[in-house]
């Protein structure tokens, strides 16, 4: 059984901790958005997510007894509090705090999972940085309250400590504040007062009643009432009932607009700063529960997996079924209960369907996770190579099987940093180049049939097609010759090869030369493929195409001397017959002609070595690959089109090359599914190495 | 042929009961099986050793050629019939194919060949011994099991000079029952030789 790790930690509480990092990575993107678009304030809404999500964090670290985690979300919590309390505001300094902070859960979530013990001084670091941003410190500002409101200093320089402190009390709790412009007899003014007093009392607080000296007539006073309160400006109005008073809500400012402001003095700086530092049982009427009222269940992937090989064996059973049926009809006719079984056995086949979609809808999850952690990182990325960028996403709700998404995330991260790195240009370079400073990388998913369009894009500098050319030949990927014939996509492709890189020097996040054959293998393992487009000097696409699910596939199952097979029907273009007059040599290679296009042939007999049987007389051509780069897979016979249940050949033959793993037949029979793009990939390094290979050992 | 047991590979099987409850139980043969085969065995194998004082280990014996070998019995999930085996190309050549086991994918590895003894004919009596390898089981190939023994582990003498040949790193050691010479085999080297052929 899966067991729990030796520190108590259980995998329920990692997937927990994990969602609730997902989602403080997911509202800080939002909130970073908002203060992007010059949003007045960031939605108070998202700030009180925010604060929940940290404050969860902590109950959930701390029920584990992960002090580190619990004190890096207490930190957090604190920080989010004050914003949310309109105490620190959402800038650069303090996100990138917040950032670095989630980053650092991440990561502490992954050192709970691998049973690692943090001490909590190893994020002390963390949490000073934490509590100076809570406290506003150094290079932040401090979002004094009274900055927030357009209260003229006429008005601020009379109050008394008392009023100002109730002033940010009020601005504090989000109430908005009005200014009651008021005109009472001198003889009776102070019922008038009282009156508004009680009246406002019920709606809010009265902080301060100033007399101005604004009143035209001689016999009057003015008053200008400062109140704190929820209610809007009509309902106050409404409940005051005199026409003699003027409701004027005093306007908001925004927020940029005083970037230093100066507390007013050492008194009121200290008293901010009390404040600020919150205290424990602050918020606590809404008490954030750690417990998730969602109504979901966790699934360990292996027990779908389980549940799919079972459905799998179901569907064995059903072709077992089948096939008594035929037996029957042929021996007995088709009567009595001939018809039943096979009425039956199509009862079962349907439902069997059924449960199998259903199995799959589980293992199904949107990309909106992987997406987030991706504007994540790249955000980071993008900061340490000095690039501003913006990552911008769509379709995040496209779904795809849970295990492929897991695997994506490696290749999309090697892809973002390739765009930041490669694509796009330093701020100058852009600015420059008549672009905005801002670099925009697109990442995109949409569900096309079986498959899954994901694509990262870029409006970078684009690929330099001479001197992609120039490293190749310089590298002895390719000769000068060869070099001059090679059509744009073909010189993409060489960014693919192992050992290409076109960077010079090498940086932290790419240029190591591992990065897109890296991509290419790990996108070919999940039976993707991967092309690239690019415009000099607009930028970069790169579209991975995936199958929605590993899980269960169409395939074909062929036979080659005496051997059978089952090659994924994704990779598969179409079947030809083939006689010994379609066979031509060139090069002393075989090839055929398709539709005008020649297509070279892959024999199984030659590459998997298999007794040497002469080949038949008519033979099949399964055409796999894309444009350029196309092959034809000889074979004896074509069998059958069946679905399949993919397996691993397990720990011990993971990489045996050209074979993507195992099916079972209907009848008990166990064959080996071939790895079209993978046997594409050797096709192609052989035919610039120039000589067939003999075989792989 | 019916298992007449459902059992998850992860389900802890003591052997005895393994043995006892596998219908290949009856197709153990030996000429010193009557001694050797512990047919009732009271308590858990894991303290059954400690009561008598001495650490015990409990050895599955098996011929490949002429030689007698012995691997340790917890290593081993079940013993089955060789069935079919599917041939997989470019893997080394003492894997001779796979075969699914209740719908996982296990490796069957000729043992003959992996001890540079050549291959040996299927029989009547050839078996694989399922190893559970550290949860993902490996078939071995064997001409014939014979017995279980029960010997002191501190008695497993190391591999002598005259048989440090190049598999000798394959063997841990050799025990000795009355005048039997039993090879215990390494499944740590094994599973390293499988992992990364040499």
């Amino acid at each position: 059984m899966t067991s729990s790790g030796s520190g108590g930690v259980s995998p329920e509480f990692i997937a927990e901790a994990q969602e609730i990092v997902d989602a403080l990575g997911r509202d800080l993107i939002g909130a970073e958005q908002e203060t992007r678009e010059g949003r007045e304030e960031v939605d108070p809404d998202r700030v009180n997510n925010l604060f929940r999500s940290a404050h969860s964090l902590k109950g959930l670290a701390g029920m584990f007894g992960l002090d580190a985690m619990a004190r890096l979300a207490h930190d957090l919590e604190s920080v989010l509090d004050a914003m949310r309390l309109g105490r620190v505001q959402f800038d650069k300094a303090a996100l990138d705090a917040l950032f670095a902070a989630v980053e650092r859960a991440g990561s502490l979530i992954a050192a709970a999972a691998a049973g690692e013990d943090v001490p909590v001084a190893a994020i002390e670091d963390m949490g000073a940085r934490l509590t100076k941003v809570a406290r506003g410190d150094s290079n932040l500002k401090v979002a004094e309250p009274l900055d927030l409101f357009e209260l003229g200093e006429d008005v601020l320089s009379v109050l008394t400590e008392y009023e100002e402190h109730r002033l940010r009390e009020n601005i504090s709790k989000g109430r908005q504040l009005y200014m009651l412009r008021t005109s009472f007899d001198l003889t009776n003014f102070d019922v008038g007062l009282a009156e508004i007093d009680a009246t406002v009392k019920k709606l809010g607080e009265v902080i301060t009643k100033l007399p101005s000296s604004k009143a035209a007539d001689p016999g009057a006073i003015s008053f200008d009432i400062i109140v704190g309160s929820d209610a809007t400006s009509d309902d106050l109005a409404k409940a005051i009932g005199d026409e003699r008073v003027e409701v004027v809500p005093i306007p908001r400012r925004r927020p940029k607009a005083r970037p230093n402001p100066a507390p007013s003095g050492q008194g009121t700086a200290r008293d901010l700063l009390d404040h600020i530092i919150v205290p424990e049982n602050e918020g606590s009427e809404e008490a954030p529960s750690v417990r998730s009222v969602s109504r979901t269940v966790r699934v360990d992937i292996r027990r779908l997996d389980r549940l799919m090989n079972l459905v799998g064996e179901l569907g064995l059973t059903r072709a077992a079924f089948l096939r008594i049926t035929d037996a029957m009809k042929r021996e007995h006719g088709f009567s009595g209960l001939a018809v039943d079984l096979y009425k039956e056995g199509r009862n079962f086949e349907r439902r069997l369907a059924e449960l199998q979609a259903g199995i799959m809808e589980v293992r199904m999850v949107p990309l909106e996770n992987l997406f987030e952690r991706m504007q994540r990182i790249g955000r980071k990325i993008g900061r340490e190579l000095k690039r501003e960028v913006r990552i911008e996403t769509t379709g995040e709700n496209t779904e795809l099987d849970k295990l492929i998404v897991e695997d994506l995330a490696d290749p999309l991260m090697h892809l973002i940093r390739n765009a930041l790195d490669h694509g796009i240009e330093p701020p100058e370079e852009r600015v420059a180049a008549g672009k905005p400073g801002e670099g925009v990388v697109k990442l995109s998913a949409a569900a096309q049939g079986n498959h899954v369009v994901v694509e990262v894009s870029d409006d970078g500098r684009g690929i330099d097609v001479k001197r992609t050319l120039a490293l190749a030949v310089e590298r002895g990927l390719l000769t000068p010759e060869r070099a001059s014939e090679l059509t744009r996509r073909e010189i993409y492709n060489l960014l693919f090869l192992p050992g290409f890189s076109t960077r010079t020097e090498v940086s932290e996040y790419s240029g190591r030369g591992v990065g897109m054959d890296v991509v290419k293998t790990n996108i070919a393992q999940l039976s993707g493929v991967i092309d690239v487009d690019s415009q000099e000097g607009l930028g970069t696409k790169v579209v991975v195409t995936l199958p929605i699910t590993l899980a269960i596939i169409p395939a074909l199952i062929v036979a080659v001397a005496g051997r059978t097979y089952a090659i994924p029907l994704n990779n598969v273009q179409e079947t030809l017959a083939l006689t010994a007059a379609d066979v031509k040599t060139i090069e002393r290679r075989e090839v055929i002609s398709v539709r005008g296009a020649t297509v070279p042939l892959l024999d199984l007999r030659r590459i998997f070595m298999l007794p040497d049987e002469a080949r038949p007389k008519t033979v099949y051509g399964v055409v796999a690959g894309a444009g350029q780069n196309r092959m034809a897979l000889v074979v004896d016979d074509l069998v059958a089109q069946q679905d399949i249940v993919i397996k691993s050949l397990g720990r011990w033959l993971r990489n045996v090359p050209g074979i993507a793993g195992a099916a079972e037949l209907g009848n008990s029979q166990t064959i080996l599914v071939i790895d079209m793009v993978e046997l594409l990939g050797e096709m192609s390094a052989e035919a610039r190495s120039g000589s067939p290979r003999r075989s792989a050992p | 042929m019916s298992h007449g047991r459902d059992k998850s590979p992860e389900t802890d099987d003591t052997w005895h009961e393994l043995i006892a409850n596998d219908p290949l139980a009856d197709f153990f043969v030996g000429p010193s099986e009557q001694e050797h085969v512990v047919t009732s065995y009271g308590g858990d194998p894991f303290t059954g050793g400690q009561r008598l004082g001495r650490e015990m280990a409990e050895l599955l014996v098996f011929w490949v050629g002429d030689e007698e070998y012995a691997i340790d019995i917890l290593e081993i999930q079940e013993l089955i019939k060789l069935p079919t085996v599917t041939q997989v190309p470019r893997t080394s050549e003492s894997i001779i194919g796979i075969i699914s086991l209740r719908g996982t994918i296990v490796p069957i590895v000729e043992l003959s060949r992996m001890l540079r003894l050549g291959t040996r004919p299927v029989s009547r009596t050839t078996r694989v011994l399922v190893l559970r390898g550290d949860g993902d089981p490996i078939g071995l190939v064997v001409d014939r099991v014979t017995s279980v023994v029960r010997i002191e582990r501190e008695s497993i003498e190391p591999v002598p000079r005259t048989m440090q040949t190049e598999v000798g790193d394959l063997l841990s050691g050799v025990g000795r029952v009355d005048d039997r010479l039993l090879i215990v085999l390494d499944l740590s080297a094994i599973m390293a030789l499988l992992e990364h052929p040499k």
